[in-house]
């Protein structure tokens, strides 16, 4: 964490109520697969990972989210970096909004359009190789699901990136053990991740993905590490920040209704006033 | 065929670096040489057709024009998805030379025949299909691909097809053209197999029928006007075409034709389903009554003869 530990939680904090607020008028949409990878986000849009001075250089980072359910937290990132008006994102899922229930590519910021899983990371092994080749330093972050990996074009994508080397690529795995319609491990077990990732030649890193301090420690040598791609496979919990939310399998694709937001204006210290306005 | 189009993309690697032959285990000749005299022009995915397709995605939004070679019902059916959401969609800059297509592959079996992936691309937004019916064609097709921003995808045979252009032939996206003016009746084809549409018009020519031969190398967009300049002029049409007729030239043809109330008779020569049968070529022609001869009959049989 480079900058102070309040900064960036607080940031983490902001983001998260700004993706409830485009539940609350959206009254659909992923939250919960949002949540989980919402402090990752943060730490690569705010803690200067991501040069998010260069939106529309040949040279900017790429970020594709693979597991582009998770759309609502990429937008409230992206407006909160300025890529385009906050004020923008309570036109999530209405009608001609550039702010789908998936990334589109009309939005800046997105490279490229994700939601069929298993897309966004074979998408990413042809920057990250483009980079190379014209001598460019921008680097390739991926945010993957686990459930996604049960997609096989993720392993040819694995496979490909190191073969080429490719170490100018980063992919983040969002690990928090549930997937659409129940627990990973009830679905399709992952087995071991971290052998498997090794076994395919990349270099692995573990951490907490909600911990900044060692987000930012891993983002930090996936930058130093030359030679093969890097994988952080970041542990965390689906829905982290809402209680009844966090780690239920129930929460996949739906929406809070009704009392479920008194709850949530109570644990998160806001009025159902603020959720209306941004 | 297929040499005609990768040694065109040869051509442009050597004057334009932005020019990437990508293949997933399946370089002819010719793109070995650029794996060997521009090794940074060139890019093994192996056997992950899906990958490749996203990958090049991924290279075009980074300036690079990928050519993406392999056998067509890997590139254009296993991975089809990726070709819509990645490449179609967002309007990558990104050009498929599917080899096999048609009947090619012949004793191979159908999974490697391409007889329906037509039917799927020209579905997709922003997409350019092209059949070229011989290698002049498919050279000059794949000028045009690399020439045009945006998909395009050149369906390739194989070796051998025999020349029915001249060598200034240029080729204009969206039209047809005819290759042998006739009265009675026009055949409408796509692909190769249009020898032996103009193969049928020389034998008819004898026996006093007059068949008109229109080469249709696209079928999104379509040449709506040379087909009902045909149909008013000849009353008569069938489509001719080593692909399902559903999805195929057959359905496009008479989507035109129906749209503008024709009026006009019209028939449909192609697979009915996946390709039957063993055997060469002319075998596979023959057992799913696409030969020559079955067109004669059908010319015959339309003109009441």
């Amino acid at each position: 964490m480079a900058q102070g530990q309040f900064n960036i939680l607080d940031i983490a904090k902001q983001v998260r109520l700004d993706i409830l607020r485009m539940f609350y008028v959206s009254g659909t949409g992923h939250l919960s697969p949002a949540f989980s990878c919402c402090d990752i986000l943060c730490e690569l849009y705010f803690d200067g990972i991501v040069d998010t001075s260069a939106i529309f250089s040949n040279n900017r980072d790429r970020v594709i989210l693979s597991k582009g359910h998770a759309a609502a937290v990429l937008y409230a990132v992206l407006a909160r970096a300025g890529y385009f008006e906050r004020s923008e994102l309570l036109t999530y899922y209405q009608r001609n909004t550039r702010l789908g229930g998936h990334p589109s590519t009309k939005l800046p910021g997105i490279e490229t359009p994700t939601g069929a899983l298993g897309h966004g990371i074979c998408f990413a092994t042809g920057t990250a190789k483009a980079a190379k080749l014209d001598g460019k330093t921008f680097r390739t972050y991926v945010i993957l699901g686990d459930g996604e990996s049960q997609e096989g074009s993720v392993w040819e994508a694995a496979e490909f990136a190191a073969k080429e080397c490719l170490d100018n690529m980063t992919v983040i795995l969002d690990n928090n053990h549930i997937q659409a319609s129940d627990r990973t491990e009830n679905i399709m077990p992952l087995r071991s991740v971290r052998s498997k990732w090794e076994s395919f030649g990349w270099y692995v890193l573990e951490t907490d993905g909600h911990n900044f301090d060692e987000l930012h420690k891993a983002f930090m040598q996936a930058k130093s590490h030359t030679g093969s791609p890097v994988i952080i496979i970041a542990e965390t919990v689906k829905g982290k920040g809402v209680s009844f939310i966090e780690n239920n399998p129930d929460w996949h694709s739906r929406a809070p209704k009704g009392t479920e937001w008194d709850i949530i204006c109570e644990e998160l210290g806001i009025t159902r006033k603020e959720l209306e306005r941004i | 065929m297929r040499d005609a189009a990768t040694r065109l993309v040869y051509e442009t690697v050597k004057k334009d670096s932005r020019v990437l032959a990508l293949t997933a285990d399946n370089r002819n000749e010719i793109f070995d040489m650029i794996r060997l005299e521009y090794p940074e022009n060139y890019i093994e995915y192996g056997i992950a057709e899906e990958n490749m397709i996203a990958s090049a995605a991924g290279l075009a939004s980074c300036g690079k024009i990928p050519f993406l070679y392999t056998i067509t019902n890997f590139m254009s059916m296993h991975a089809f998805e990726f070709i819509r959401n990645d490449v179609c969609i967002p309007n990558m800059n990104v050009k498929f030379l599917g080899r096999s297509s048609g009947l090619t592959s012949s004793s191979m079996g159908p999974t490697h025949q391409g007889t329906e992936e037509l039917a799927l691309l020209r579905t997709l937004p922003n997409m350019l299909t092209i059949t070229p019916a011989s290698p002049i064609e498919a050279r000059e097709a794949t000028r045009f691909a690399y020439e045009h921003k945006g998909p395009v995808y050149i369906r390739l045979e194989a070796r051998g097809e025999k020349e029915i252009f001249s060598e200034n032939y240029s080729f204009i996206p969206g039209k047809g053209s005819v290759i042998r003016k006739g009265e009675d009746l026009t055949v409408i084809a796509m692909g190769s197999i249009i020898c032996e549409a103009l193969k049928a018009a020389e034998i008819l020519s004898t026996q006093n029928i007059s068949l008109q031969v229109i080469n249709m190398p696209m079928v999104r967009p379509i040449d709506s006007e040379l087909i009902m300049t045909a149909a008013r002029e000849t009353k008569c049409i069938i489509t001719y075409e080593e692909h399902s007729v559903y999805g195929g030239l057959g359905s496009a043809v008479s989507e035109v034709l129906a749209m503008n109330s024709s009026g006009c008779k019209f028939a449909m020569m192609g697979l009915e389903c996946c390709a039957s049968g063993c055997g060469n070529r002319q075998d596979m022609r023959e057992i799913n009554k696409i030969s020559c001869n079955d067109l004669i009959s059908k010319v015959r049989e339309m003109l009441s003869l």
